[in-house]
């Protein structure tokens, strides 16, 4: 159960940083948190199968754009017109569509957002299972090439495609009703509730990660990073190991992309360029790699101060110097200087969580 | 019966025959060692048996059942373990962790246990600790539980390693230069440990430098020169083999 | 298609093969004699090609562009001596986020100083208009200086790997760094050198292509990538083959606009990277045995 405290001090501070910006009446803080909260939802999986299993992504910005855009195309591109044709009509029975109206009173008929959501997820998931098969077994150079590759792809596709909206990107998604009375949008009077819903999956989310980087898997995967001669020798099937943590890392991505979509209300091809992957990265390892705790902390400080503008114009120049200075001079990440080793060994501490 | 048989295995690497035709079989409860000067082809012999490298032609059959066109991590759960001539444990992990990761092919919990927790898992979990616990208490290091591996001394390094071997509970455990770097102290040490392991039912097939050492402990020598069998014998006789000794004492000379 | 368009298409393909090869042997430099795989290649082109068009505002041009080169090539050492020389054997992961790192840093610092707008150097013989006959087809004379260039540096290059002591020096390098240290090589210093080689024979690529392709803060990384898969294409170190893969990569990039939209022609060249890593890692002329002894 130890593990779960740091969850406990987690959750509480979520309410309290609600609170404290309702006493203060800077709710409009929540916003950029909020966002926050779904890129951190991307980082925490991609530091799973980067710092934990050892195999770095340079795409992860496409399996974000993925979720983002095949759930906002479905949900925003009018099936009206098609409304007679076979699967439509069929789609329709099935009640996985809805109709509403625009703002000229012409009737919409689009994809419901749930449907959109698991369509999306599921796409991620099986791009990720093809794609994670022949990559992973790629190391080094050619592992990071390759995810790069991937993620130029699906940039270029997003930025080709009319669909998707070609340079400007999708626009008008609606809200995402999770349950009755829970909505992601990004409605002014829903600002509460959507910073709980984001922070909310995020602690469910950490919660799945922190279990499975201490089970049994969890241990394998951090022996392939060791030595993937020795842990296949002690019958970890390293290849599986590293699919499924690639596949989930996929998936937490693309539902990050989902949410985020629904609550900003739309999605450009900034969201897939490479820029985006090489943040998270450079996050993760800012974070001491390893360490979801740190990629958290880390990513949430860094996208809330990027997206309050603080790094004005220099926002990709602030991640690239910060990027090489960690890799020069702390490249165990900056939660794992030896100040914090001092901090951590004055705490009696029984077995380390990696 | 044999416990493990290969036929008639080969591998080149290049213009180099480096395991040329090689046959042997270790019996069950046995302990078998393969010697040779270096470059004999003795670790490319293991690491074909282990499958780490692929053969060209050639048949390994365990437990009578053909092993050669299984995965690594296959061998090991069907009971074959083994150590490293230059030892690979997993840095950032304690010496439980690396032994308990050794108890990867006898417990179950897959992926979806781990994130969810279940309780299957979690008592199995529990199971593997002891267990863990139990093989570095085996081999006098359970104080060093806690400890990173990779930070430990070289023989304490060594013996990290035997444990998480063991932890998978081989039928077969194949040791890749045991006494590598250790002092005469330390391997006999490695000597009795041996020993102890075979007697608790595990068979060894040892590639090892130490003459001293494969004579003293094994029941039976395979002999590798430029990656041929030129003698299979018992350690007495082997002692005798003129062609055996012509190597070594060639080898000396040079 | 008509026997004109098939030429222009033909000679499009080996002007950017030309450059992707060039971008491929800047790679292999400096995997050569680290084992690095520098994801700020691109970048040294985009530089080569600022600088001169920037010092040709106060130079003659052959000046500018030989400045330009010495001034990247500077940069390039400048950068192995503060940010790679010290690392004592850094991790191949820690090595690709800081190459990462510097590629962004210098692409910021560069929108910096000359903003998005896209420049150009002049043609280096007549005009955007001018053109050659050759063999009845009409070819811009920069065209043949890209050729010109491209083939005189890669001649260049290998007699100075194979003749100069040097060059011999940079290959005992890449063939065993221990070995040639101990035999009095220094391999730190052959590192900045192989840096210095790589930024400046992207620079001329830079320079020379600028006409012809105009040069922008942000032409690195996509040129870095297909450089990249050029060098996989050709296998990993391998130079001369290199060539053969650029242009190879380069036609196939140019007349696939028959059957794929342009927009998509990035993604047509990534393609070929992610297959041919799944395919032929070692590349079309590498030898799988040997490949696997590298460390990648």
């Amino acid at each position: 159960m130890r593990q779960y405290f740091p969850l406990c001090i987690f959750l509480a501070l979520v309410v309290l940083i609600q609170l404290v910006t309702q006493i203060t009446e800077t709710a409009f803080y929540l916003t950029q948190l909020t966002m926050s909260a779904y890129y951190s939802l991307l980082i925490i999986g991609l530091c799973t199968i980067m710092g934990y299993a050892g195999q770095i992504s340079l795409g992860h910005a496409g399996f974000f754009a993925i979720g983002g855009y095949l759930s906002a195309g479905l949900t925003t591109h009018n099936l009206q017109p098609f409304a007679d044709t076979g699967i439509t009509s069929l789609l329709d029975k099935a009640g996985l569509l809805v109709s509403s109206k625009d703002l000229y009173g012409d009737t919409l008929l689009t994809v419901h957002p749930w449907i959109a959501c698991i369509v999306a997820i599921s796409t991620a998931v099986i791009i990720a299972l093809v794609l994670g098969g022949p990559v992973l077994k790629l190391k080094g150079h050619y592992l990071a090439m390759a995810t790069l590759g991937f993620g130029i792809i699906i940039f270029r596709i997003a930025m080709a495609t009319p669909y998707f909206g070609e340079a400007d990107g999708l626009s008008g998604v609606p809200s995402f009703t999770l349950l009755p009375g829970i909505t992601v949008s990004g409605d002014f009077g829903a600002r509460i509730i959507n910073y709980y819903i984001a922070w909310g999956t995020v602690l469910i989310g950490m919660l799945l990660l922190i279990n499975l980087v201490n089970s049994r898997m969890g241990r394998a995967l951090s022996a392939l990073h060791g030595s993937e001669e020795a842990a296949q020798a002690m019958g970890v099937n390293t290849a599986r190991a590293k699919l499924l943590t690639f596949v989930l890392s996929a998936a937490y991505a693309a539902l990050a992309g989902v949410l985020l979509t629904h609550y900003n209300g739309s999605i450009g091809p900034g969201e897939a360029g490479v820029m985006k992957s090489v943040r998270y990265v450079a996050i993760v390892a800012i974070g001491g790699m390893a360490h979801l705790w740190g990629a958290l902390i880390i990513g949430t400080l860094l996208n809330f101060m990027s997206m309050r503008g603080l790094f004005g114009s220099y926002d990709d120049a602030v991640f690239g110097i910060i990027l090489i200075l960690i890799m020069l001079f702390a490249p165990q990440g900056l939660l794992r200087l030896h100040i914090w080793k001092h901090i951590q060994k004055i705490k009696p501490k029984k077995h380390g969580t990696a | 019966m044999a416990l493990l048989e290969v036929h008639n295995i080969n591998k080149r690497f290049g213009g180099l025959h480096a395991v040329n035709d090689v046959s042997f079989s270790v019996s069950e409860n046995t302990i078998k060692a393969v010697i040779g000067p270096n470059g004999a082809g003795k670790t490319t012999l293991f690491n074909l048996i282990s499958r780490n490298i692929e053969a060209n032609d050639g048949k390994v059959f365990f437990q009578n059942k053909p092993i050669h066109s299984l995965q690594p991590y296959e061998i090991a759960q069907r009971g074959i373990s083994r150590t490293f001539q230059n030892i690979k444990l997993f840095h950032g992990m304690s010496a439980l962790e690396n032994v308990m990761v050794g108890c990867h092919p006898k417990s179950r919990a897959g992926f979806l246990a781990g994130i969810l927790r279940l309780p299957s898992s979690l008592s199995e979990e529990k199971m593997i600790r002891e267990r863990a616990y139990e093989f570095l208490d085996l081999l006098g290091i359970a104080d060093l539980a806690h400890l990173e591996a990779t930070s430990l001394a070289f023989g304490q390094q060594r013996a990290v390693e035997f444990a998480r071997a063991l932890a998978s509970e081989p039928s077969l455990l194949l040791l890749d230069e045991p006494a590598a770097g250790l002092n005469i102290y330390e391997t006999a040490k490695v000597a009795k440990l041996i020993t102890k392991i075979q007697q608790r039912g595990i068979t060894i097939l040892l590639v090892e430098h130490d003459m001293s050492l494969v004579m003293d402990i094994s029941d039976e020598i395979v002999v590798l020169s430029f990656g041929k069998k030129i003698a299979e014998d018992h350690p007495a006789a082997i002692q005798q083999n003129k062609e055996v000794i012509q190597i070594y004492l060639g080898e000396d000379d040079a | 298609m008509n026997p004109d368009l098939f030429f222009q298409y033909m000679l499009a393909g080996i002007t950017y093969g030309f450059l992707y090869a060039i971008v491929a042997i800047g790679f292999n430099i400096i995997y050569n004699t680290t084992g690095i795989i520098n994801f700020a290649q691109g970048e040294f082109v985009m530089l080569g090609g600022m600088f001169a068009i920037t010092l040709n505002n106060i130079l003659p041009l052959p000046l500018a562009i030989a400045a330009a080169v010495v001034i990247t090539m500077l940069i390039g050492a400048l950068l192995e001596i503060l940010f790679i020389r010290w690392l004592d054997n850094p991790s191949v992961l820690r090595m690709i986020i800081i190459t990462i790192g510097l590629s962004i840093l210098i692409r910021e610092l560069a929108l910096h100083f000359w903003g998005e707008t896209v420049f150009s150097l002049p043609y280096f013989t007549g005009n955007e208009l001018s053109t050659v006959s050759i063999l009845g087809a009409k070819v811009s004379p920069q065209v043949l200086w890209v050729i010109g260039v491209s083939i005189i540096m890669v001649t260049a290059l290998s007699l100075f790997f194979k003749f100069t002591f040097t060059g011999q020096q940079m290959r005992a390098c890449a063939a065993n760094r221990l070995a040639a240290r101990l035999c009095g090589i220094n391999a730190k210093n052959m590192v900045t050198f192989s840096f210095m080689l790589s930024a400046g024979i992207g620079a001329v690529a830079g320079s020379v292509i600028s006409p012809i392709t105009y040069t922008q803060y942000d032409i690195g990384p996509g040129l870095a990538i297909k450089g990249f898969t050029v060098a996989i294409l050709g296998g990993l170190g391998n130079s001369v083959a290199a060539v053969i893969a650029g242009l190879l990569l380069g036609l196939i990039e140019s007349f696939s606009i028959i059957v794929i939209p342009l927009a998509f022609q990035e993604a047509v060249s990534i393609s070929i990277l992610l297959i041919i890593l799944f395919v032929r890692p070692h590349g079309l002329f590498g030898r799988s045995d040997t490949a696997s002894l590298k460390e990648f």
